[in-house]
């Protein structure tokens, strides 16, 4: 990396909620630089409108008034989604289109990695039932129970004191190393399908999972009893996976070393002192 | 253990932490003897970069001695002497086995923020913000170092110390920008910034057929350095037209190939109403990054020339010359150092004498005195290149 030129006041905006520790360009980004954009095309036009005669220029200034009071006052001038909704940070592309289809049951996610590995590793791993809770953490186990069938036990509904949900899948259909779907059966509580689709990709770049999970109850019911909505379930499944098939660990800085964040330490020289 | 740990903006501290474990199969940890300053620290100390949280360790460039090993490292062993690539990489993802481990998928733990801000996320970075990942960095007497076979490196024997520790970060960085930029032979490079990198970016272009090598900078140590050390023509910017200059020294044409060794926080010394232009734009959150370099680039760089981006920006840049890039048919490459690529080859440029990077290592302190060497580095007091911190005394 480098830097080495440094003199400046202004700097990022800091927060201190890191989930929107990105301030300008972070979280609600899409829709904030929307509004920085209405503002600054609004001053651009005002301006433009301002300098020229006639109808036409009034019409322009009136236009870039307006233009800049919609992104000041946090409307949508461009489009897009509520301003002050932050999207979850993790949210992947298709979180716009399945937001489209909320209103519709069933609900449908999905997710889409490319792992650097034979398509036959990634379906092997994912093959074995067993194997999910390593990409799941909202699932304490999964117990098979036969060539078709599973018991799916999670932990604790994401909150404390609340009831663990279990649920009995059935295979549909295994197309080794290409497809597999599965689906509840009986009566649980969170009802749902899933598939697992791989593809090699172009080019040697290893295989293509797409993960779809369609669940007959809304994605916030799903979170209120699993702990994570099926967008982030998906996705963190696949990110696990990929990991798992192409290191064989999972990236942590559980259990790192690091600071009081008070200050409070052993005492020795501090920068604010040493720039004093 | 001690170690320096950032509390804020402009807040670090001396702290005691708990000692670093090995959690992952093939993690090491390395007790560290050297670990250097770098001008993108500064970006975190300043406030530039977010997501840092009250406590992170920083630092990201060193070398030190491997005392534990987790089960599955397979090509180290306790005792070796190595140097840590700063951008960690997984060593199996796609990026990585094409030689892009700064672009690596897996070794980032917290994805979310940069796939929120960039549409992807990159690799994890020692001491680096949790948007690059979280790690604890080196500014520590141990680091647990993860995938140490791909990112930890054996020095040779016969390699000090002090010509070591760089291959670290600053000369994989300045290698990279020269390489990225595919330096002809005839080629005329100018670099922006003298600091470590912009040094070892000099170098490297010579290594790689440069013609001729112009390094730009406005203090007289770094101009100096990179005149008798590294063999530039010197330019400084706060006294003459950068572009004028350059056209006159080179025909007309321009530089062939641009290299910014700058960054986000540059500044326009030769034009006070730019340079308050961006400050004023940056301070309100307009833009979070100042392109005065990469203006200058594009305006001063030979029609169908190379930029060459190593340098860090952070976000958002206002009144980018699209028109002229375009216009003049230019090709940007870009990036964070792919070290693990490098390392080899560079350890043998400087076992045959060909690079000697020990130069940059102008001051050596205990890590107790961080906070004081910091200031140092930032105020370029004392004609501070780079500051090395001891953490074993």
């Amino acid at each position: 990396m480098a830097s080495n030129s440094l003199t400046g006041q202004g700097r990022w905006p800091q927060s201190d909620s890191l989930r929107s520790g990105f301030g300008l360009i972070g979280s609600a980004d899409t829709a904030t630089g929307g509004r920085w954009l209405a503002m600054a095309g609004g001053t651009a036009l005002g301006v433009l409108g301002l300098r020229r005669s006639g109808w036409g220029g009034a019409m322009l200034a009136l236009g870039g008034a307006g233009l800049f009071a919609a992104g000041a006052l946090g409307l949508r001038p461009f489009g897009g989604r509520a301003l002050r909704a932050a999207p979850d940070p993790g949210g992947w592309r298709s979180h716009d289109l399945a937001s489209r289809r909320r209103s519709l049951t069933p609900e449908r996610t999905q997710a889409v990695v490319t792992i650097a590995s034979e398509p036959g590793t990634v379906f092997r791993f994912w093959r074995n039932f067993a194997n999910l809770p390593k990409l799941m953490p909202q699932l304490e186990r999964v117990d098979v129970l036969s060539a078709t069938e599973s018991r799916w036990i999670a932990i604790s509904g994401g909150k404390p004191g609340s009831e663990a949900v279990n649920w009995r899948c059935v295979l549909d259909r295994v197309d080794e190393d290409r497809l597999l779907t599965w689906h509840t059966v009986g009566e649980t509580a969170l009802p749902h399908r899933a598939s697992l689709m791989l593809t090699p990709a172009p080019g040697d770049r290893g295989t293509e999972v797409r993960l779809t999970l369609v669940y007959r109850i809304p994605a916030t019911e799903v979170a209120a009893r699993l702990g994570v909505t099926p967008e982030a379930q998906a996705e963190e499944a696949l990110r696990r996976l990929k990991q798992r098939v192409e290191t064989g660990e999972l990236a942590t800085i559980d259990r790192q070393p690091r600071g009081s964040g008070s200050g409070n330490g052993a005492g020795n020289g501090t920068f604010r002192e040493a720039m004093e | 253990m001690k170690a320096l740990c950032w509390n804020g903006t402009n807040d670090l501290r001396v702290e005691r932490v708990p000692d670093p474990v090995l959690v992952n199969p093939h993690d090491v940890i390395v007790r560290v003897a050297l670990s250097s300053v770098c001008g993108s620290d500064l970006h975190l100390i300043d406030g530039y970069v977010p997501t840092m949280r009250p406590g992170d360790i920083i630092g990201h460039e060193f070398l030190g001695e491997i005392v534990e090993k987790g089960p599955e490292v397979r090509y180290l062993n306790r005792g070796d002497r190595v140097i840590t690539i700063s951008v960690i990489g997984c060593g199996h993802c796609g990026h990585c086995r094409h030689g892009e481990s700064s672009l690596c998928d897996n070794s980032n733990p917290n994805p979310d923020y940069a796939r929120t801000a960039y549409g992807h996320c990159g690799a994890g970075i020692f001491g680096y913000s949790h948007a690059f990942g979280g790690y604890a960095g080196s500014h520590a007497e141990y680091v647990r170092v993860p995938y140490a076979d791909f990112n930890a490196v054996r020095v040779p024997d016969g390699v000090s110390d002090e010509k070591a520790l760089f291959v670290s970060d600053a000369v994989p960085t300045g290698y990279m920008a020269a390489d990225m930029a595919g330096i002809e032979p005839g080629d005329v490079v100018a670099v922006w910034g003298c600091g470590g990198v912009g040094q070892m970016a000099i170098r490297s272009a010579y290594l790689l057929g440069a013609e001729r090598v112009i390094g730009i900078d406005r203090f007289p140590d770094r101009l100096r350095a990179a005149q008798m050390k590294a063999g530039a023509e010197t330019l400084d910017y706060s006294r003459v037209d950068i572009f004028d200059a350059l056209q006159a020294m080179t025909g007309g044409r321009g530089p062939d190939v641009c290299i910014d060794a700058v960054g986000m926080e540059a500044d326009s010394a030769s034009n006070p109403v730019e340079d308050l232009y961006d400050r004023a734009r940056q301070a309100v959150g307009l833009q979070t990054d100042r392109p005065a370099v990469l203006r200058q680039m594009i305006e001063s760089c030979r029609k169908g020339g190379t930029l060459s981006i190593v340098g860090v920006y952070g976000g958002l840049i206002d009144r980018f010359p699209m028109g002229a890039a375009m216009n003049k048919g230019l090709t940007f490459r870009m990036g964070q150092q792919n070290g693990q690529r490098y390392a080899e080859r560079l350890f043998e440029h400087i076992r045959k004498g060909e690079l000697d990077p020990s130069y940059l290592l102008t001051h050596r302190m205990p890590l107790e005195e961080g906070p004081q060497g910091y200031r140092m580095f930032k105020e370029k007091t004392g004609d501070c290149l780079r500051v090395v911190f001891a953490p074993q005394g």
